[in-house]
């Protein structure tokens, strides 16, 4: 479903992504792991569209179509969704009206009806309920005054209501307790599905104790430096990124 | 003949048939005000308080009011006017009260100034003989002003609903100049809520001059509203003046999107000891329109407290100006004053300049300001994209976010809901003119 090859990346002249190669098939969950600096929100964000990255090598395919060329709204209509790890305070935009135009604008491109503010408002209670938030959320200001916890939920929520087809989820446990980790982790599996593909991106362990990957990469120095099962989670949790820093990382 | 001289013609042509024409005092002040424009002008950028907007091109424009009886517009056309609750409404066409327009409660203190000076002359004489006139921008006002609404709130009245005042331009008049003067006193421990609307069609250049002088009693609170929705052509020159008693509490909100130019200038006195003053407004400008917003706020006396904020929006060749000025007399100990100016510019040609000025002549005093310019915040432009809405709506929501999120804690569901909606239909063509580009 994703396919990225041997990709090169600058950002303000600096090289960030040094020939990354991942593959991820529809239906997995894949993480990818790494120290601060190795790229992993770098990698994030060329997937989702951000300006300001060049690409000077390299592809990444979904389901088959070339994504770097394409803005970011375009991206989010193939089915690609990130999850933000620092999810943007819009004031004086209410929580409803985004959530109701992002839909929309999807539905809209799948050539689906909209959905009227009825409508709307029951799919929403539903994923609200489901992800133990407050109702009260969806009347304030996008994002603005929301607790880390909350903020990351409203990511989820989002994950939950547009059901992307590739959901890239960047540091999606920082700033979590414990209970609020496991409220996210399980409105995650909860949307796991044989048509929708996942990438975890994170610093620690401990998320994927709760959304078990299918297969694990370790990111150092801009590429991938090693892939496995959950033995290797569990070899970073022991021995740190130290054991995985060959020759790449110092350069990071 | 020179601007200058027909500023004289004009009045002396006029000025028998102007409501009061029979008041001795009322004639020496016109006269006077005439007498001060035909040897002055209208205030050039020379002027310190004009430096940004030049009113060379309304010197151009005809001076005279309308003095016949105006085409009364159909009642059903104020429709989109009125606000979404119950109010008192006085609506003046072409600067002339409408009676037949109007619905105003029983016990509700409002008269027209027309109706006033027949019948309470004497009344109004301190407020039009005041000291010298600020400049000839108000002067212009004072000779050839036609009607305007006087309210008179007695001591420890609360009036509710609000008045809801309506200044409407008639296409069939476009090019006759609107002079409008209102008196507001809002009297001890007395309590108000003011909305008015400014509005006008036709594609004619003319003149809409408005004057307000506001005073406020001990302990007194006035909420004033405005939406200003001005024809493409006129030239609104706005200008308030308010002398705020102890402890009482001035709050004035505006939404400017009319006019080719648009002066909204506000003078606020807090002539008593803790008196407080909000002044907060959007304006909104595309194509050549030019708005200024100019306040001045002396803190005459201790522990005074001033908030002032305002939001612009400008997109095309637009211009706006931002002049506020912020003066600590002496004394005024525990002033309290806080200014803030933050603007929008959604093209390369629109323009903006910025004046804060503080003059603080006081110790143990808390002064600060700040102000700011630029386009649409990218971090944020990304993230709704990244959701897959479009540029063109997302650069939407974010324009009308940045102008919501300052109407919405306006202290009047009805009237913020009014002026966002306001802000939100000018929103429209900037975001077509967006995905045009």
């Amino acid at each position: 479903m994703l396919v990225i090859d041997n990709l090169h990346v600058s950002v303000g002249g600096k090289e960030i992504l040094r020939g990354l190669s991942l593959t991820l098939p529809a239906g997995a969950v894949h993480a990818v792991m790494g120290p601060n600096g190795s790229g992993k929100s770098t990698l994030a964000h060329v997937l989702a569209g951000r300006e300001g990255y060049t690409v000077t090598a390299g592809t990444a395919r979904f389901a088959g179509q070339d994504l770097l060329g394409l803005p970011a709204e375009e991206r989010a209509h193939l089915g690609i969704f990130l999850g933000f790890q620092y999810p943007v305070e819009i004031p004086g935009v209410s929580t409803m009206y985004f959530l109701k135009a992002a839909v929309n604008a999807q539905r809209k491109h799948r050539g689906e009806p909209e959905l009227d503010a009825m409508e709307f408002l029951k799919v929403l209670r539903r994923e609200i309920k489901g992800l133990g938030m407050d109702e009260a959320m969806a009347q304030r200001p996008l994002n603005v005054g929301f607790s880390g916890g909350e903020k990351k939920r409203n990511e989820v929520l989002q994950l939950a209501l547009l059901r992307p087809k590739l959901a890239v989820l960047d540091e999606t446990d920082s700033g979590l307790d414990i209970d609020a980790l496991k409220t996210v982790a399980a409105g995650v599996n909860a949307l796991r599905a044989p048509d929708r593909a996942m990438l975890i991106i994170t610093h620690y362990q401990r998320l994927l104790t709760y959304i078990v990957p299918d297969r694990v990469h370790v990111l150092s120095g801009g590429v991938i430096v090693a892939s496995g099962g959950e033995e290797i989670a569990e070899v970073l949790e022991r021995e740190g990124y130290a054991a995985f820093a060959t020759t790449t990382l110092s350069a990071a | 003949m020179t601007h200058n001289e027909r500023f004289l013609t004009d009045f002396a042509a006029v000025a028998a048939d102007l409501p009061g024409a029979s008041l001795d005092w009322l004639c020496r002040v016109r006269s006077e005000a005439a007498g001060l424009l035909g040897e002055r002008g209208l205030p050039t950028p020379k002027a310190e308080a004009w430096k940004y907007t030049n009113l060379q091109p309304v010197a151009r424009l005809s001076l005279r009011p309308a003095l016949t009886a105006p085409p009364r517009p159909d009642p059903a056309a104020l429709g989109d006017l009125r606000l979404p609750c119950a109010c008192s409404r006085m609506v003046f066409v072409n600067g002339r009260f409408a009676p037949e327009l109007s619905t105003i409660g029983a016990g509700v203190p409002a008269v027209s100034l027309a109706d006033a000076l027949v019948r309470e002359p004497g009344a109004l004489a301190p407020w039009l003989t005041q000291e010298r006139e600020a400049d000839t921008a108000r002067a212009l006002n004072t000779a050839f002003v036609t009607d305007g609404a006087v309210i008179r709130v007695p001591a420890g009245r609360q009036v509710e609903p609000p008045i809801h005042l309506i200044y409407l331009g008639t296409d069939g008049e476009t090019g006759a100049a609107r002079y409008v003067r209102n008196l507001i006193a809002v009297e001890a421990g007395a309590d108000a809520t003011i909305f008015e609307t400014h509005v006008s069609g036709g594609d004619t250049p003319a003149i809409s001059s408005v004057v307000t002088q506001i005073v406020l009693g001990a302990g007194a609170a006035l909420r004033r509203f405005t939406l200003q929705r001005e024809g493409a052509a006129l030239s609104h020159l706005a200008l308030t003046e308010a002398e705020l008693g102890a402890e009482s509490r001035f709050e004035n909100f505006v939404v400017s999107v009319g006019g080719r130019l648009a002066r909204d200038e506000i003078a606020v006195r807090l002539a008593g000891r803790g008196a407080a003053c909000v002044l907060e407004g959007v304006y909104l400008g595309r194509g050549r329109q030019h708005h200024d917003t100019t306040t001045r706020i002396l803190h005459a006396e201790p522990a005074g407290r001033s908030r002032e904020h305002y939001r612009g929006v400008l997109d095309g060749a637009a211009r706006a100006v931002f002049q506020g000025r912020v003066e600590v007399a002496p004394g005024a100990l525990k002033t309290d004053a806080y200014q803030l100016n933050e603007n929008l510019l959604l093209s390369d040609d629109a323009e903006i300049d910025t004046k804060p000025e503080l003059l603080i002549n006081a110790d143990d005093v808390k002064c600060s300001h700040g102000a700011t310019a630029g386009s649409v915040d990218e971090e944020a432009l990304y993230y709704l994209r990244s959701r897959g809405i479009g540029v063109r709506d997302a650069t939407a929501m974010l324009v009308g976010g940045f102008v919501g999120a300052l109407i919405d804690h306006w202290p009047h569901a009805g009237a913020a809901e009014t002026l966002r909606r306001a802000a939100a239909a000018w929103l429209e063509p900037v975001v077509a003119l967006q995905e045009a580009a």
